[in-house]
């Protein structure tokens, strides 16, 4: 069986804290089965678009899902978010953006991009434990992708 | 030999006796009367003679017999098989040795055939006349020295107006029927020469003068009945032709008439325009200011005298080049800014299509022998827009004021002289305003990095608070049963620490946003904003008894967003602040101060100490225990700020444990 067939939800962050407090939500949702993490802009793209270390993959198993932090080192979220919007292998994929950042330029900007959903992680742990949990849920068990081909 | 003579010739020849029986008969005879002479030789003549003219035989003998002889005269004879011929016989007699009659010879010619050719001619004669008369083209017959009409036809009649009696005999010189008598001599030389004149174009006279183009062919010919030879004409009528040629070149005259006349109106209007412009651009290059224009391009298309004058430049030298080709930045001050400040501004020019005034600009001009000169400016670039909001040109104008700038300090203790001080002042001004104008600059570019400062607060400083806050949950959750409760305690004391560091975060950088937001200036009902934030926080006194008076409250003008954020901060608080009292009183009114409105919010709450009023609108100044009452500090300084930028002022009026009121107005100041 290949592992990379069965990525849901690819997580990109690099806080490690984030990341746990994030995989921890998610595992307590019972979806923290297939998630594939990422921890930086570049090694994401790598990822999505099977180059580098992940030119074995195929493009055309993508994540169910991607988590994406805004705050990136190397390639920043918006640029990745930008990429695969703008590509029609990759722009159905749903990407819902998970940033400490409230600031209006960067909400703006990423639903001009194409953005399915975004949240603003609080101090509070509890409110984002539960967007978390049920945007996995939303985004990997009751909204339907289309289909690239039909 | 004369036997042969007489046997070839045409004519008959005959002779016979004084009796009438015939002597001899020639070939001629047998051809003419079909009787050999073998049959008429030894009988009697009268055997050709028809009955009816036999008397004419008695006659004739009777004559010969008297030695006459007999011309030719004419009449008929019969032939052989009966067929009468007309013939002409001349008789003569015959005489013997002793000079006695003996008998005639007669010579017969058959005249019939010239009587059938006669016949034919006076035909074909009469034929020609008819040809003549009615042909379609005029036609006449006139002698060649006087031109006297001899015959003319129905057509020359008609053509000329005459009537053929009243030209017959007349000479066409005396009736001028040619309309220049050199013409005619002309052409009758030509006729005379060659015999016959062609298609020639003659001008003609009818009988009431009116003038006739015909086409004539002319010939000499013999006429019967005349002496000399005569002259026929033939005429084509052409006055019809002529006459539309006439007006085909009337018109194209008349036409190149106008073509002419409107070459020379357009002319004239092109001379009216270039001196117009001629006019324009004199007016333009003598203005006293300090002009150039310039394209959207920055190239140099025209200059005032005195602009000229003031760059030591010529007007040859700088039109067409880039306006920083034509004028550099001094090369020995490695520092100078006049080319980077002026290009920023025309920049601005184009962008924004408004005038753009440059503060005081030190930008030194070269002088022709390449030394530059130190020169102080007061630039102002404006658009000048054509179709289609295009800008077309920018005018560049200047002003020089580098006396005014140097004699800043030479003045300075010259000052009898107020002009000079009036310079002075101008120059401190515009030095002045050429240090706001860097000021601005740093400012703007500290906003830039306040903006990235608090976007990396926003990012930055919550990530650990949100690490303190979850890993505590998270011990919580999953070790909590092993703690004892002052763990569990402590833990979650760590939790509610972060989410408060947490809110002064969010709260200070929304303060700080308020400062850089761009105000959007809009009319407001008020009461309508007012009424839709009570209704937001309907949920947070849901449970709560309150009585609210809400009066009716002017509209204003302001930022929507940020006076609801005003109402919000102020509503909340009173609800806050009257949590405690079991009958809240709110009441939310306005009253008015100088004929402006002056808005208030007043509860019955836990008030404050007005000693401390001072302190109530800075920023994380608060007047009560955060066990008492929650929140950062920042609402109330929000909402000065807003009132600030509003150009309005906001003040309270408070006593501890009865309640506070807090008042704020709008619009006092100039607002921006």
């Amino acid at each position: 069986m290949n592992a990379n067939q069965i990525i849901e939800i690819l997580l990109v962050e690099d806080s490690l804290e984030d990341l746990e407090l994030t995989q921890r939500a998610l595992r307590n949702a019972n979806l923290g089965n297939h998630i594939h993490v990422v921890r930086d802009g570049a090694e994401a793209l790598d990822f999505i678009f099977c180059e580098g270390d992940y030119s074995g993959r195929k493009i055309e198993d993508t994540p169910k899902l991607i988590l994406l932090d805004l705050k990136l080192p190397k390639v920043d979220g918006l640029e990745v978010l930008e990429r695969i919007k703008g590509d029609e292998r990759t722009k159905l994929i749903p990407v819902v953006v998970l940033t400490s950042s409230k600031e209006q330029a960067d909400v703006v900007k990423s639903y001009q991009l194409g953005v399915n959903s975004y949240i603003v992680k609080p101090v509070n742990f509890e409110g984002f434990t539960s967007a978390v949990q049920d945007l996995g849920m939303y985004w990997l068990l009751i909204n339907q992708p289309p289909k690239l081909e039909k | 030999m004369l036997a042969a003579i007489v046997d070839s010739s045409e004519d008959a020849i005959v002779s016979k006796n004084l009796d009438g029986i015939v002597t001899s008969w020639n070939a001629g005879a047998e051809r003419l009367f079909g009787f050999t002479a073998g049959e008429m030789v030894g009988r009697s003549i009268t055997q050709i003679i028809p009955d009816e003219r036999l008397h004419e035989e008695h006659e004739i003998l009777a004559q010969i017999r008297d030695g006459e002889r007999i011309g030719a005269f004419e009449t008929v004879r019969l032939t052989k098989n009966g067929r009468l011929v007309t013939v002409s016989i001349s008789v003569s007699p015959i005489r013997n040795g002793q000079g006695q009659i003996i008998g005639a010879s007669k010579v017969v010619r058959d005249i019939t055939r010239n009587r059938e050719a006669e016949a034919a001619l006076r035909q074909s004669e009469a034929r020609f006349a008819k040809v003549f008369r009615t042909n379609p083209a005029a036609m006449c017959v006139t002698t060649i020295r006087e031109g006297r009409f001899i015959e003319v036809n129905e057509r020359y009649c008609q053509m000329f107006g005459f009537k053929r009696e009243e030209l017959i005999g007349q000479s066409a010189v005396e009736l001028r029927l040619w309309d220049s008598a050199e013409e005619r001599t002309s052409v009758m030389i030509r006729l005379l020469k060659r015999g016959i004149v062609r298609d020639h174009e003659g001008r003609f006279r009818n009988r009431s003068r009116g003038l006739l183009d015909a086409l004539i062919s002319m010939e000499m010919v013999d006429f019967p009945g005349e002496d000399e030879r005569v002259v026929i004409t033939m005429f084509a009528d052409i006055t019809e032709r002529k006459r539309a040629e006439e007006e085909v070149r009337r018109l194209n005259a008349e036409l190149e008439q106008r073509v002419a006349e409107r070459t020379a109106q357009l002319e004239a209007a092109n001379a009216d325009l270039s001196s117009s412009r001629a006019e324009l651009k004199g007016l333009f290059e003598s203005l006293p200011g300090l002009y150039l224009v310039l394209t959207p391009d920055f190239n140099i298309v025209a200059a005032s005298d005195a602009y000229l004058k003031a760059t030591l430049t010529t007007r040859e030298g700088i039109i067409g080049l880039g306006i920083f080709d034509a004028f550099p930045d001094n090369p020995d001050e490695p520092d100078a800014t006049g080319v980077a400040n002026l290009r920023a501004s025309l920049e601005r020019v184009l962008q924004r299509c408004e005038p753009d005034t440059m503060a005081i600009q030190k930008y030194d001009v070269r002088r022709p022998d390449g030394v530059f000169e130190e020169r102080y400016w007061s630039p102002i670039n404006s658009p000048v827009v054509g179709e289609e909001r295009r800008i077309k040109y920018i005018i560049h104008r200047v002003e020089d004021v580098t006396e005014f700038v140097r004699s800043r300090d030479a003045a300075a203790d010259k000052d009898a002289n107020l002009s000079a001080r009036l310079q002075q002042m101008e120059a401190e001004i515009f030095l002045s305003s050429q240090k706001v104008q860097a000021v601005n600059q740093q400012l703007q570019a500290a906003n830039k990095e306040l903006e990235s400062f608090s976007y990396s607060v926003s990012h930055d400083l919550r990530a650990p608070l949100r690490a303190m806050d979850g890993f505590s949950r998270a011990v919580l959750e999953d070790f909590g049963a092993q703690l004892p409760p002052d763990g569990q305690r402590y833990l979650q004391i760590i939790r509610t620490s972060a989410q408060r560091m947490g809110n002064l975060i969010d709260d200070l950088l929304s303060f700080s946003r308020l400062s850089r937001a761009v105000m959007s200036w809009r009319a407001i009902d008020t009461r309508v904003l007012v009424q839709s934030v009570l209704d937001e926080m309907g949920s947070a006194r849901e449970s709560r008894q309150v009585e609210l008076r809400l009066d009716d409250l002017p509209s204003c003008e302001g930022d929507p967003a940020l006076l609801k954020q005003v109402w919000v901060n102020l509503l909340s608080n009173a609800f806050k602040y009257t949590q405690k009292r079991k009958n809240t009183v709110i009441e939310i009114g306005s009253t008015t101060e100088d004929g402006r409105p002056v808005y208030y919010v007043r509860d019955n709450g836990t008030g404050f100490d007005m000693r401390y009023a001072h302190k109530l609108f800075g920023v994380f100044q608060r007047l009560h225990r955060a066990e008492d009452y929650d929140g950062t500090g920042v609402g109330l300084a929000i909402v000065q700020r807003v009132i600030h930028r509003h150009g309005g002022r906001v003040w309270a009026q408070a006593v501890p444990d009865q309640g506070a009121t807090f008042y704020f107005t709008l619009g006092e100041d100039n607002p921006r």
